[in-house]
């Protein structure tokens, strides 16, 4: 309850730094607006072609691409800048004034900062899973809806976990800007459905790196069938990977020894 | 001249401190092919052989190929956000009092950064290239490859005047990252940097094919993967050439007004 308290200041906070320093909210929107175009506009010429590619019928692709957008939004609005701040902070020692506030520094270091121009662009992505359960003829129940919210929430975490382990490196190396190039080409991957890819690219995508998994996961969740041994897994592994994050973040503290290192 | 050679010598030393960030940088590019494959083995397998706007899937392949190679010297996106910050915080000063013509300077750093780009993409892609060789279709006749250098360079001035116009608007405006962003979107896909210009029906495509984005990255690109006609060569080359000379033009006019505007003290 004390980390919902701190994390409703976070949001105050960023809002009025967002006031002082004011933003284009109308291009924010029509600049994630035209990125998912771009894909919606490949994604039907390429259904010009087929019916179904690797099962996913254009509006199921057009659903996959909005979960896309809003987890995308999601991830802007919450760690990624913070994220992003990390080696900087680890170089010039600033770390230390959050290591040593009483709350849990992961916590801290990972969500201090809000980005709320990013609940915008996710208005785009629920636009466009609206238009394609519509379009679609598919149906969402209460429990499909459940299970997205759900999805989601951990394929955030599943984002994040792997974003912030790739981040500690930065205790041991001077510059790390691979991580973010790691980030994009993962992501550059997920536009698509997991299901698209095969062999060693797969297994990186959904047991490794997986990104590619927690979406199409997500997406399944309403608008296929998702097996309860899938969506079990999807889950473990979350968690799993979210607890490796806390070990290495533990781990990366201990061998800390501020800017004079 | 002599002062331009000097700058390119001198970004091309300080391009080589940072070639590791060059050569990841190219390295996400082969990824990118890596998926593009990937997608468009599972569509060609779901068409059953057919062919898609007349692309196989060893020619989309190539398409591919070839498109990030030519993208790693003409793609200039970071040149406009530079020029625009400068004249945001002011840091245009230090330029315009040196005996040097602004854009010369900048298109000369740009130059040699573009060079080892290439150079880079053109190593890493080897193996690419090598591994699917038997299977690549680079159609472009003998007799035009020595035009393709002509082209090419041709592309990276359109796409350098292009980011230049768009970073003058910033005399006028303060807030300009989000505009940028979607100038990058936009340039992607008019260029055919997201897939092949001729996967759109027809009317839209010769709509593209009087603009000047397409001449970027697109025309290289399918010159070397289908192979053009002399008089679609020619036509492109021509459009490439008139083009330069307006975006210029309009470079001039612009930077002119802009400096009437600019205050030198940052925004």
């Amino acid at each position: 309850m004390r980390y919902v308290r701190l994390y409703r200041i976070f949001i105050e906070q960023s809002l009025m730094k967002m006031a002082a320093y004011k933003i284009n909210f109308g291009l924010v929107f029509v600049t994630n607006a035209a990125f998912f175009s771009v894909q919606l506009i490949f994604m039907h010429l390429v259904f010009t072609n087929v019916d179904t590619l690797a099962g996913w019928t254009k509006y199921e692709m057009f659903f996959y691409i909005g979960t896309f957008n809003i987890i995308d939004s999601l991830w802007t609005f919450g760690p990624f800048f913070n994220l992003l701040a990390i080696p900087g902070m680890i170089r010039s020692g600033a770390l230390d004034y959050y290591i040593t506030k009483p709350v849990n520094s992961q916590f801290l270091i990972s969500l201090r900062n809000v980005d709320p121009g990013s609940l915008i662009s996710a208005l785009t992505g629920v636009i466009l899973i609206t238009f394609a359960l519509i379009q679609g003829g598919m149906e969402l129940t209460f429990g499909k809806a459940v299970l997205y919210v759900v999805s989601i929430f951990h394929a955030l975490m599943i984002q994040y976990s792997v974003y912030f382990i790739l981040t500690c490196s930065s205790f041991w190396l001077v510059k790390a800007d691979f991580v973010d190039s790691i980030h994009g080409i993962l992501c550059y991957f997920s536009t698509r459905p997991v299901d698209i890819y095969k062999g060693f690219i797969r297994f990186i995508l959904s047991y490794v790196l997986p990104y590619g998994l927690a979406l199409t996961v997500a997406s399944k969740a309403v608008v296929k069938t998702i097996h309860f041994a899938e969506y079990t897994l999807f889950l473990i592994l979350s968690w799993s990977i979210f607890a490796v994050s806390v070990g290495v973040w533990r781990f990366s503290l201990k061998h800390y020894s501020s800017a004079s290192s | 001249m002599r002062k331009y050679v000097q700058v390119l010598k001198l970004n091309l030393q300080t391009s080589l401190a940072y070639k590791g960030n060059f050569i990841f940088t190219s390295l996400m590019d082969v990824f990118r092919v890596i998926a593009e494959i990937a997608f468009w083995k599972v569509l060609f397998d779901n068409a059953q052989g057919r062919k898609i706007n007349g692309y196989n899937f060893n020619s989309i392949i190539t398409y591919y190929i070839f498109m990030f190679i030519i993208a790693s010297f003409t793609n200039v996106g970071s040149i406009g956000y530079k020029v625009a910050n400068e004249i945001k915080d002011g840091a245009l000063n230090n330029l315009l009092v040196r005996p040097i013509h602004y854009f010369g300077y900048y298109f000369t750093e740009t130059l040699s950064q573009k060079l080892l780009n290439l150079l880079i993409a053109l190593l890493m892609f080897i193996p690419v290239i090598v591994f699917r060789f038997g299977d690549l279709q680079a159609e472009i006749p003998a007799a035009q490859f020595c035009l393709l250098p002509v082209v090419v360079l041709c592309s990276l001035i359109l796409s350098f005047l292009i980011n230049i116009l768009i970073s003058l608007f910033v005399f006028w405006m303060t807030e300009v990252a989000s505009l940028f962003l979607l100038k990058d979107i936009l340039l992607d896909l008019a260029s055919g940097r997201v897939f092949p210009l001729d996967l759109f029906p027809g009317p839209l495509l010769n709509a593209f094919s009087v603009l000047p984005f397409m001449y970027c990255t697109y025309f290289p690109a399918v010159m070397i993967t289908k192979g053009l006609s002399a008089e679609a060569l020619y036509r492109g080359l021509w459009i490439q050439l008139v083009w330069i000379l307006v975006l210029y033009g309009l470079i001039k006019i612009i930077w002119r007004m802009g400096l009437k505007k600019y205050t030198g003290t940052g925004a």
